[in-house]
């Protein structure tokens, strides 16, 4: 996964028994005492299948569970209340899901059944009500001599449904699709060649935003990287994508421009806005706005960059330690972190980017997981 | 296509199929999706031609290639290829255990 991509056509040290669930590199003491509601926490998944949960008060992991199944590629997304996270696991061909409190698994549903593989890249959303949760994965028969390609499926599962759940609906789903998120509106928003818009009642689909149908004058498609689901501290679904930005209707490539944009939905309203917000001068994999000013956008991979989005202009830049594939925010605004690649999540100031902190995570890289922010709510 | 030398078993079956006139077959999709054929250049140049947009250091971007199948001619695929990291769970530590794997080739 390279920066590239973009430009061109781009889950204990004590054993639960009952559970069959290990806890690793966590104090004893700390394995039954509940999260709390006065803080924020962070989640990640690292290897070896591993889910680390890490108190930002503190500025530590609290705890980390050895996850069933094998490993994913980390997508993993939170309940509303900070009480569960389900990870996209067994090669993204199942879904697990997991009590913080305890690690223990709740969840479970396979994609895949009997000869034909369900993969899910990096697709998994639950519900702002926490009733529901939804994949879209694409089905592939294998059989003795071809492989036939089933038509992509928009599944619903009862988070609740307990272990070998059953999907509750499922639905024909649109192909090349990635992320999901949810609105307040009960939608389900879906990145792919263009943004769509699903209805998890009756399946039906619409386009929330053009992209690769978009007409949007002398810029060139969009190219669009789309593989973790963050935003919700900031009510959004952001995409970024690049463009080339041509001169004049000719669209020669000699004089065009190349600029970032972002498409972004907010997850209360349901409002789109669509525009460029700077030039391309370095590759960046995830972006999110800030909590409390949405005009503010940060950005990171190797660098970490914030840009005024209305004026179009980068506020400040600062080159990081190594690659950082994700970022996310405290739910106030007061800090920003950032995770992914290796074992650490570095804490930054989003005012002034200054680097404030940074959090040790047991050895085993997190690579391409979600880094999730949430608090714990009854 | 005829100044292209496919190099990977994927890359000789789009050879294939365009000699079979099946291209229409095999097509590269525009939104990439996991485990798909890419034309990207590799882990040695940016999209500005240097290297400083890449990631830093380089095995830093193992895992996020190979777990969802990015980029499966440079690296195996956790995807297919689950247990080729399971002694390197650090890449910047560890990586000297990693394992080769080798394509499965069809004698014909």
């Amino acid at each position: 996964m390279k920066l590239i991509k973009t430009l061109l056509p781009a889950v204990t040290a004590l054993i639960f028994t009952a559970c069959s669930v290990n806890q690793v590199d966590a104090p004893k003491k700390e394995l039954n005492t509940n999260l709390k509601e006065d803080r924020d926490y962070l989640a990640i998944v690292g290897r070896t299948n591993t889910l680390h949960i890490i108190d930002s008060k503190e500025q530590k992991v609290i705890r980390s569970c050895n996850l069933k199944g094998t490993h994913g590629a980390g997508a993993m997304v939170v309940s509303p209340n900070g009480q569960e996270a389900y990870v996209l696991q067994d090669r993204m061909q199942a879904i697990y899901g997991y009590d913080l409190n305890t690690c223990e698994n709740t969840f479970s549903t396979s994609l895949t059944q009997g000869n034909t593989r369900g993969i899910a890249i990096f697709s998994i959303a639950i519900s702002k009500d926490g009733k529901e949760l939804y994949t879209i994965y694409s089905p592939s028969q294998k059989s003795i001599d071809q492989y036939k390609i089933l038509d992509p499926v928009f599944a619903v599962f009862n988070p609740k449904a307990g272990l070998n759940a059953k999907a509750t609906r499922t639905f024909k789903a649109p192909r090349q699709t990635t992320i999901l998120m949810t609105g307040y509106n009960g939608e389900v928003y879906a990145s792919g060649p263009d943004i769509y818009k699903l209805n998890p009642k009756n399946g039906e689909v619409n386009v929330a935003a053009k992209l690769r149908n978009w007409t949007k004058a002398k810029h060139s498609q969009p190219d669009v990287l789309a593989m973790w689901p963050i935003g919700n501290v900031s009510n959004e679904f952001l995409t970024m994508y690049t463009a080339a930005k041509f001169a004049d209707e000719k669209q020669s490539m000699e004089t065009a421009e190349f600029v970032w944009g972002a498409t972004r939905i907010d997850l209360k309203t349901g409002e789109v806005e669509q525009e460029n917000f700077a030039p391309i001068e370095s590759i960046m994999f995830t972006g999110m706005t800030h909590p409390k000013d949405s005009n503010l956008l940060y950005g990171v991979l190797t660098d970490l960059t914030k840009f005024d989005r209305k004026n179009q202009k980068v506020i400040k830049r600062v080159y990081l330690d190594h690659t950082y594939y994700c970022l996310n925010f405290a739910t106030d605004g007061s800090k920003l972190y950032i995770g992914g690649t290796y074992n650490d999540i570095a804490i930054y100031n989003p005012d002034t980017l200054d680097k404030i902190g940074n959090i040790a995570l047991p050895s085993g890289d997190t690579g391409a997981s979600t880094l999730q922010v949430f608090r714990v709510s009854k | 296509m005829d100044l292209f030398k496919p190099l990977n078993p994927k890359a000789k079956k789009l050879d294939e199929a365009l000699k079979e006139g099946k291209e229409k077959e095999v097509v590269a999709m525009q939104s990439i999706v996991g485990c798909t054929s890419t034309f990207d250049p590799g882990w040695e140049v940016d999209a500005f031609g240097g290297v400083t947009g890449l990631c830093q250091p380089m095995e830093s971007d193992l895992y996020g290639c190979a777990d969802p199948c990015w980029w499966p001619t440079q690296v195996p695929d956790t995807m297919n290829n689950p247990n080729w990291s399971s002694q390197s769970p650090s890449s910047a530590n560890e990586w000297r255990k990693l394992s080769s794997i080798y394509p499965s080739t069809e004698k014909k």
